[in-house]
């Protein structure tokens, strides 16, 4: 496989991947904000970075 | 200007996310992938072409995040137009309606020609039209004008899909080019030479075309952001809105990404006479996709008849789309006054705004006449590069200035990291679209600039204020006059006597015509019908006001609804063209990483465009004969020196300009600063005294000086936001911990200083 290819793939599987995760990563944080109630963006993200 | 109600009427909340998430996916599936790949294997070669697609597919994520976010917080102000108001102001959102028009009116005249380019090609392909007396080409024009006439004429009637009618035509679409990407991958499984077809992976001239064709075919992901104009009629909108979003991007990107496979492997080199596959695609690169797909069904009509229909459906409901999408956005414009009254014109009998719609179909068949499907799609493509790019400013002004104001249902991760790299790479897509199409680029540079003209010229002049920015409850106007203007934000009756004797002074100063205005926050889930009941201690505060200053100088009074204190105020010191405001700062701070005086006054200071002077403690019957001007040689201070001036006791009132020495004052010379202003403003003479005192620690030095003194003025600070983020800023700490009375003044000067806060 020549350099071009192997730089192609990885470069779309990267970011089919990194796509994907921030999709699911997303999903989830929507998820738990609703089960929590909206809130202002300081407070969910202090309990999604327990309390920091 | 059209009459709005003052009180908006809800919608039935009936889309689910299944709905909304199709109605993304509807608009994103028009034109863009099937022109996309033919551009892209000609431009960037077969592996390539799923390069990008994958990496537009992520860049439109990070824009999908922050419409996401956005549209989570502010779900009944979607749209990149609202955004940018509530972010920006006026101006950018002006600019951002306005190309948010034409990016939508450039992808419904793609779509048009797209239709015809593929509809006319298959019936030629037939022989059913060499009957014609004019070229194909000038046929397709004739097909792309009537189609775009006709869904023109389908938005003037008002009859347009529901989201749940759409979103089976979407269904149809999908399950389209879901199976070309799965036939395409079978197809691959079972005969693996043709995986030989992704040689050479890129185009031979190398990679940096990947950059150009990318900005062109960037079309083929815009369409999610219209989720967020369904807001209103959708079930838990704060949870489903983001998801449809972030789910259609990831549905379309994969689905693009297998679509891309399956035209890559679908030609075999040995049916098409030993040529390179991809070239074959590339050759007539508008069509290139139907090349492709028709070597993948068992015969070339049934190929074509599927591609044709495919494109059909979905060019005719992307254009449906993007005309009612476009005609919104002029029509917003002409509704709050921002183009002439005729674009806000509504058809007694349709109700449809048909102004807007006649401009809108000039733009559309403009479009569809003058250029190719390529070019038609790269402005199209530049255009939204631009609307995301702003949208991806407005998500980090706004979480900045308003977190903690807004009730969120989506934060995006690692922020502002994801919208700070949507920044660069739509800038590095828009620029390489030059590459592809200059034209694209030469139609940006009139249409960009023109929206300035238009602003600076009619829009700024005429623009009213929209009931989700402000909302006048009470006026009462000064005699008509010209002279300097002097706005005076009263909270409360304590708050007015605090701040009375001060404004009295700096009124006489400047010989000021007076401008009392009291906003009146009224939360998000109160009618607005019952905002009076909140304005009564502002009533008072400005009765209490007007006893003192009235008798001096010309008054106005103003009380208005808002829903947000700060841009209530920003927002009538634009209107009001105030030259200075004032208001008060109880000096009481919630500890917060992102406020340094207060949530209310940082905007303030931050967004209005003049000169601000914010005073704490300064009420009672105070005289300052001993006043502190500490100066570092920031933009500010000469503005500090003059409200020092104005402030300290005409007869035995003396300043003293303090600065601290060490390392953050090197290059400044405190003679020369004073030397300077002594010339600039000579009633000074006499009275101002520079003092340098050495001290490691800045806050304190200033502190322990500051208890020798009556009063403090302080200029706030030039840092850049982004600086100021990462520590508290010497004037505002200063502010916070001094328990003397104290003046924090801003010079306004106007867009170099707003460009060199934020850079």
């Amino acid at each position: 496989m020549d350099t071009d290819a192997l730089i192609g793939w990885i470069a779309i599987a990267a970011a089919l991947v990194l796509l994907t995760y921030l999709v699911l990563w997303g999903r989830r944080t929507i998820n738990r904000i609703a089960r929590t109630g909206g809130r202002s963006a300081r407070e969910i993200h202090r309990e999604l970075h327990g309390g920091g | 200007m059209a009459d709005r109600p003052a009180i908006s009427g809800e919608l039935s909340r009936d889309l689910n996310l299944f709905h909304i998430t199709m109605m993304g996916l509807g608009m994103m599936i028009g034109a863009g992938v099937f022109v996309g790949i033919g551009i892209c294997m000609s431009g960037a070669g077969p592996g390539g072409l799923l390069v990008a697609f994958a990496l537009n597919g992520l860049i439109a994520l990070f824009s999908a995040m922050s419409f996401a976010e956005l549209s989570s917080a502010i779900p009944r102000a979607g749209g990149a137009y609202n955004f940018a108001r509530i972010g920006f102001g006026r101006g950018p959102s002006f600019l951002t309606g306005w190309m948010e028009w034409l990016a939508s009116s450039a992808a419904g005249g793609f779509y048009a020609v797209t239709f015809a380019r593929y509809t006319v090609g298959f019936f030629a392909g037939l022989g059913l039209l060499e009957w014609l007396p004019l070229p194909l080409g000038a046929f397709e024009k004739v097909v792309a004008l009537a189609a775009a006439g006709l869904f023109i004429f389908i938005n003037y009637r008002g009859s347009s899909e529901t989201g749940k009618v759409g979103a089976l035509f979407t269904v149809g679409q999908m399950l389209f080019v879901v199976a070309v990407g799965v036939v395409g991958i079978a197809v691959a499984v079972a005969q693996p030479d043709r995986l030989a077809n992704f040689k050479p992976f890129i185009h031979p001239d190398g990679w940096w075309k990947l950059l150009g064709v990318m900005g062109v075919i960037y079309v083929a992901f815009e369409g999610f952001e219209v989720i967020a104009q369904a807001g209103d009629e959708t079930i838990e909108p704060r949870r489903n809105v983001p998801k449809a979003m972030l789910y259609s991007v990831l549905i379309v990107t994969v689905t693009y990404v297998a679509v891309a496979f399956a035209s890559v492997v679908a030609v075999r080199s040995a049916d098409i006479g030993g040529q390179e596959a991809w070239r074959y695609v590339g050759e007539d690169p508008e069509i290139g996709f139907q090349r492709a797909v028709e070597h993948l069904m068992p015969s070339k009509f049934f190929g074509n008849l599927l591609v044709t229909l495919a494109v059909i459906f979905s060019a005719t409901s992307a254009l449906n789309a993007t005309i009612y999408s476009a005609t919104r956005a002029s029509y917003a414009l002409g509704r709050d006054g921002m183009l002439p009254p005729y674009f806000a014109r509504i058809s007694p009998t349709r109700r449809t705004p048909y102004g807007a719609l006649s401009v809108t179909a000039v733009l559309v068949f403009a479009v569809a006449i003058a250029l190719r499907p390529k070019h038609a799609g790269a402005t199209a493509s530049i255009m939204f590069l631009f609307l995301f790019f702003v949208v991806n400013l407005c998500v980090i002004r706004i979480r900045r200035n308003m977190g903690d104001e807004l009730t969120y249902g989506y934060l995006m991760p690692l922020f502002p990291l994801f919208p700070v790299l949507a920044i660069g790479c739509q800038v590095l897509l828009a620029g390489a679209i030059v590459t592809e199409s200059w034209i694209a680029w030469a139609i940006a540079l009139v249409w960009v600039p023109l929206g300035v003209v238009t602003y600076r010229a009619y829009s700024r002049h005429h623009a009213v204020a929209t009931a989700d920015e402000i909302h006048v409850l009470e006026e009462r106007r000064a005699e008509p006059g010209e002279g300097y203007r002097i706005m005076v934000a009263v909270a409360n009756p304590d708050n007015a006597l605090s701040m009375i004797r001060t404004t009295y002074k700096l009124c006489g100063a400047k010989d000021a015509r007076v401008e009392l205005v009291h906003m009146v926050p009224v939360p998000e889930q109160v009618p607005l019908t019952d905002a009076d009941r909140y304005m009564l201690e502002g009533k008072e505060g400005i009765l209490e006001t007007m006893l003192y200053l009235a008798p001096q100088f010309p008054l106005s009074t103003t009380i208005r609804y808002c829903r947000n204190i700060a841009r209530g105020i920003v927002s009538a010191v634009r209107e009001k063209r105030a030259d200075m405001l004032i208001l008060g700062w109880h000096g009481r701070r919630r500890r917060s990483r992102v406020f340094r005086i207060g949530s209310t006054v940082d905007p303030i200071i931050e967004r209005a465009p003049c000169d601000v002077v914010v005073l704490k403690d300064c009420g009672g019957n105070r005289t300052f004969r001993r006043v502190l001007v500490p100066v570092a040689g920031g933009p500010n201070s000469p503005f500090a020196l003059e409200v020092a001036g104005i402030l300290a006791e005409p007869a035995d009132g003396e300043i003293t300009v303090l600065t601290v020495g060490g390392r953050k004052t090197k290059g400044f010379d405190l003679n020369e600063f004073v030397a300077a202003q002594l010339e600039r403003n000579p009633s000074l003479q006499g009275r101002v005294w520079g003092k340098t005192v050495w001290g490691r620690d800045v806050v304190g030095t200033i502190l322990q000086q500051a208890e020798d003194y009556d009063l403090v003025v302080l200029g706030c600070t030039s840092e850049p936001i982004l600086r100021r983020m990462a520590h508290y800023p010497v004037p505002e700490t200063v502010a916070q911990r001094c328990g003397k009375p104290l003046v924090m003044v801003k010079a306004g000067r106007g867009l170099r200083s707003w460009v060199k806060r934020w850079i």
